[in-house]
């Protein structure tokens, strides 16, 4: 927990100046188990611009993600480079996550994903990395939702894994 | 005497209700409680109003203010990115008080090599670290930042003495400056320019490596007197990055001496145009002052790219004189496009002004003297007429950031000249904010050292307005879409922030330093509640007053947030100490939903419920008074005839009540309810709101009521209300619009709405 807040503190002295743009990184991702169709539906809330210049870095590309010019492409890309970073075991079983698609929200953009036929778990490991490749000082917050139980966490560079128990 | 009984029986029917509630609950006393009601007034949180700072909240009647005037000599020394300065304050002592020392304030320190601010922030040795890190951690030589003072001298020239604190500078006065009286000094100083895109300044400069020029943006490089007032003493916080600035109004008169081809421009008129203009400037400039729909270049894009390539080894002065403001900024370089155009403001024209390097077209070219333009047409609107002669916006890499007349602005096209919206809009956006800044805090001068909120909060709401109006006034701006898109300030767009994790969260009312997420905390959320104050609570008509009272009470003073509190009920009467504590003293969130609707009918026979409670008491129907009974749908006592018929049929009392009461014409007249429905409202958040309900009807129509935010006074958890009503209600909705920033829309309707989530609908549209 002191740990989480001095991160934090250090995120917060990046706030140098009066602006109104975003200038600290995070990502929101949400994690619901709907018991009801089995499915655990995952939507990932990412600065556009971030997700711009990761994908671009990484894979060396010239999107512009909101002009939409190779959707095919950025969907691979997103989908790739999502399933390489936010892993989720339940039970011992690592899950493949399904790509269904992305949508620009303000200066967010939202990504869809989700794994069906997942039966109940006890156990829920999940490890979320996404843009640390990028910047040292990425925060992601994640949180849990289920019929029965309501969970956040702060994930940060060294300290990502979190495990839930049901 | 029949009266007197009635009333007897009522109340020991409704006392005995409560004996028998509380028989079943333990005996153990309750412990008492101090005032905790969501109504109690502020009284406990505002200091007591004095001779300077009235009840009201307008300035009492000893209100006074520090007086600081400036007399500048600059010069920049572009080659080795220097900043030389000679200045003379003179500083009024205006305050009943005598002063043993005065305080200036030197905001560069804190890039001195050993700023304490370097290590205000916790740091822990991680697993691994990036090499870029790693070097800027451990292995460079910090960059040579802060003041270096020559001298500090009294008026006859004789050495004063004085100490530095970190930020801070105290002057040590042999004899206490008396009040009512004024002392001059001087100071000269250099530094060392920093790189704003590097190390994220709000001051300093951005190199072009493909020209070898650098464009400047220079604010906080001169030491500045400190505020003293009734509120603080002298304002002396130390700078530590976060907490921006507290200055006293003055006159400056300033020469800044550059390189012969720069272009600059600075807070306050120009002196000598002719001397720094070339013939053709000042025949563009006249053409300026008389075009009022489109900016015209004075120095076009030609010209700068020409003048990149010159390095004149000439200086050249230019000389400025600005009345009545906080600060003075300057921006300056080979670089600079320069375009004006006349606004008219109230009766007096004003000039919209942009200064860019040529990476910013044609974006800059295009929007950003419309957006200087527009922002002072709707914050002159909303507060008092702008009253300075020219707002320049100024192109910077990555930043906003504001001082009087002048601020720097983010939003660069791509390399090959291409934007997205997003890039145009988020320019647009922070043009518009920064050029608020004028008006709050550069005028209404509030203390943005210790309350972030007091200028980003209402300045953010400003900015909603301008951006809407702008999208209004400029359809061409926002083609395909219905309205601006403001990132802020709508209610639905807080959301996310107030129901985020609590450990996270400060309250409005909080010092800047000390928050976790500036962004929603000092600049979204205060302008959304403020959005809702003037939207739902209050109404446009009132707020708008009070807004604009607060604004003119304010303007060329220093406000605290009790001044502004205080003047929006004093200006509408509308009690709104609810309203801050709830939105500015805590973090509270609002969730209000409808738990459950009850129909009910009259009917002849009392309820269980009443046979109980006579029952207990040994008394028969004939020892109550006449009463009307009513029983609920689905109820043991219930049955289907109670639906057919004639109401008044239904209950004897009443209809002899009414023979006895009412004439043949009044009876003729009556309306008479068919549906009697009680609907329990619940508010699982913290924050009391006006209760917003959409009822519809099974013919079809519908009706929104408002219920005023005091029906939660008496019960913060849940509160009933009755409808009689000749039509059947089908739905309950609370808040149908959106208007409240509700947190959680699950409950928000009867019959319960299994609401499709946000991925669901994304999904089965993705599929369709």
């Amino acid at each position: 927990m002191c740990r989480k807040i001095k991160l934090l503190l250090l995120v917060c002295a990046l706030f140098f100046t009066s602006f109104s743009n975003h200038k600290y990184y995070v990502s929101t991702t949400k994690i619901a188990y709907v018991s009801a169709s089995k499915s655990l539906q995952i939507t990932l809330h990412v600065f556009t611009d971030d997700m711009e210049v990761l994908l671009n870095q990484r894979y060396s590309e010239h999107y512009k993600l909101e002009s939409d010019n190779y959707p095919k492409q950025i969907h691979k890309t997103i989908d790739k480079y999502v399933n390489s970073k936010l892993k989720i075991v339940a039970d011992d079983n690592p899950l493949k996550l399904q790509f269904i698609g992305k949508k620009y929200r303000d200066d967010q953009v939202v990504c869809y994903f989700e794994v069906e036929q997942v039966p109940p778990f006890k156990k829920l490991e999940i490890a979320n990395s996404l843009l640390f490749d990028l910047f040292e000082d990425q925060q992601n917050i994640v949180h849990f939702v289920s019929d029965t139980m309501k969970k956040s966490f702060l994930q940060i560079q060294g300290n990502f894994k979190n495990t839930i128990f049901i | 005497m029949k009266t007197l009984k009635t009333i007897f029986l009522s109340a020991f029917i409704l006392f005995s209700g409560i004996a028998i509630a509380q028989e079943t609950e333990s005996e153990a006393p309750v412990s008492g409680h101090i005032n905790e009601n969501k109504f109690r007034q502020l009284y406990e949180e505002f200091s007591t109003p004095n001779m300077y700072r009235a009840a009201s909240g307008a300035p009492g009647s000893a209100y006074y203010q520090q007086r600081a005037d400036y007399d500048m000599k600059i010069e920049l020394d572009d080659k080795n990115k220097k900043l030389y300065g000679e200045e003379t304050i003179t500083y009024f002592n205006n305050s009943p008080d005598d002063l043993e020392y005065l305080w200036v304030q030197l905001d560069q320190n804190v890039r001195k090599k050993d700023s304490p601010s370097l290590e205000r922030n916790g740091s822990g040795i991680q697993p691994f670290d990036y090499p870029s890190s790693f070097t800027n951690n451990y292995l460079n030589d910090p960059f040579d930042g802060g003041f270096n003072i020559e001298y500090v001298r009294d008026y006859k020239g004789k050495p004063m003495s004085y100490v530095i604190n970190q930020t801070m500078m105290r002057i040590n006065l042999s004899k206490p400056l008396k009040s009512g009286t004024k002392i001059s000094f001087s100071i000269k100083w250099w530094y060392n320019i920093n790189n704003h895109v590097n190390g994220r300044g709000r001051s300093g400069y951005e190199f072009f490596p493909k020209d070898g020029n650098r464009a400047y943006v220079i604010a906080q490089f001169f030491p500045r007197m400190a505020v003293y007032n009734d509120v603080e003493g002298w304002q002396n916080h130390q700078f530590w990055g976060n907490g921006e600035f507290a200055l006293p109004f003055g006159n400056y008169d300033v020469e800044i001496t550059v390189p012969a081809d720069h272009i600059l421009d600075a807070t306050g008129e120009l002196q000598n145009r002719k001397d720094v203009f070339s013939k053709t400037m000042l025949n563009r400039f006249e053409k300026a002052k008389q075009t009022y729909d489109k900016p015209v270049l004075i120095v076009t894009q030609e010209e700068a790219e020409a003048a990149e390539k010159n390095f004149s080894n000439q200086k050249k002065t230019w000389k400025f004189y600005a009345e009545n403001v906080r600060d003075f900024g300057f921006a300056t370089s080979r670089k600079f496009i320069w375009d004006m155009m006349a606004v008219k403001i109230g009766n007096r024209d004003v000039m919209a002004v942009s200064m860019y390097p040529k990476e910013g077209n044609p974006l800059w070219e295009e929007w950003s003297t419309l957006a200087v333009a527009g922002a002072l047409k709707t914050y002159s609107k909303h507060t008092f007429d702008y009253p300075y002669h020219k707002a320049i916006s100024v192109h910077a890499k990555n930043q906003g950031m504001e001082y009087p007349m002048i601020c720097w602005n983010y939003g660069r096209p791509n390399e090959d000249g291409t934007y997205s919206d997003r890039v145009k809009f988020g320019m647009i956006s922070v043009i518009i904010h920064e050029v608020g800044h004028n008006f709050f805090p550069m005028i209404v001068n509030s203390d943005e050292r210790q309350w972030g909120w007091m200028d980003e909060g209402l300045d953010t709401f400003g900015q909603y307005l301008a951006e809407q109006e702008f999208g209004k006034t400029h359809p061409e701006a926002i083609e395909g879409l219905d309205k601006y898109p403001s990132r802020r300030g709508e209610p639905s767009k807080i959301v996310r922030y107030m129901s985020g994790d609590q450990s996270f969260i400060a309250p409005i009312m909080s010092n800047p330093e000390n928050v976790y997420q500036l962004g929603p905390n000092a600049y979204g959320k205060p302008a959304t509640a403020l959005n809702i104050l003037r939207e739902t609570v209050m109404g446009k008509e009132l707020f708008d007053h009070a807004f604009k009272t607060y604004s003119q009470r304010w303007m060329f003073k220093h406000p605290t947030p009790e001044d502004f509190f205080r003047t929006m009920e004093d200006a509408s009467a509308v009690d709104l100490d609810w309203f801050w504590r709830g939105w500015f003293y805590t973090t509270d969130f609002v969730d209000i939903g409808v738990k459950e609707v009850k129909k009910y009918y009259v009917s002849p026979k009392p309820n269980k419920e009443l046979r109980t409670i006579m029952e207990n008491r040994g008394m028969t129907e004939a020892d109550l008074p006449p009463l009307v009974y009513m029983v609920e749908e689905g109820s043991e006592d219930y049955d289907e005839s109670l639906k057919e018929g004639d109401l008044l049929d239904k209950s004897t009392p009443l209809k002899e009540y009414v023979m006895d009461n009412l004439s043949p014409e009044e009876r003729a007249q009556l309306e008479v309810p068919k549906y009697f429905y009680e609907v329990v409202f619940d508010k699982p958040g913290g924050l009391v709101m006006p209760l917003i309900v959409e009822y519809s009807y099974a013919d079809g129509t519908s009706e929104l009521v408002k219920y005023p935010v005091q029906v939660w006074r008496k019960n913060d958890a849940e509160v009933k209300k009755v409808i009689a009503t000749d039509k059947e209600i089908v739905g309950v909705v609370v808040d149908p619009n959106q208007e409240t920033a509700d947190i959680d829309t699950s409950n928000n309707s009867w019959p319960k709405k299994t609401a499709e989530s946000d991925f669901d609908s994304f999904k089965s549209n993705t599929k369709g």
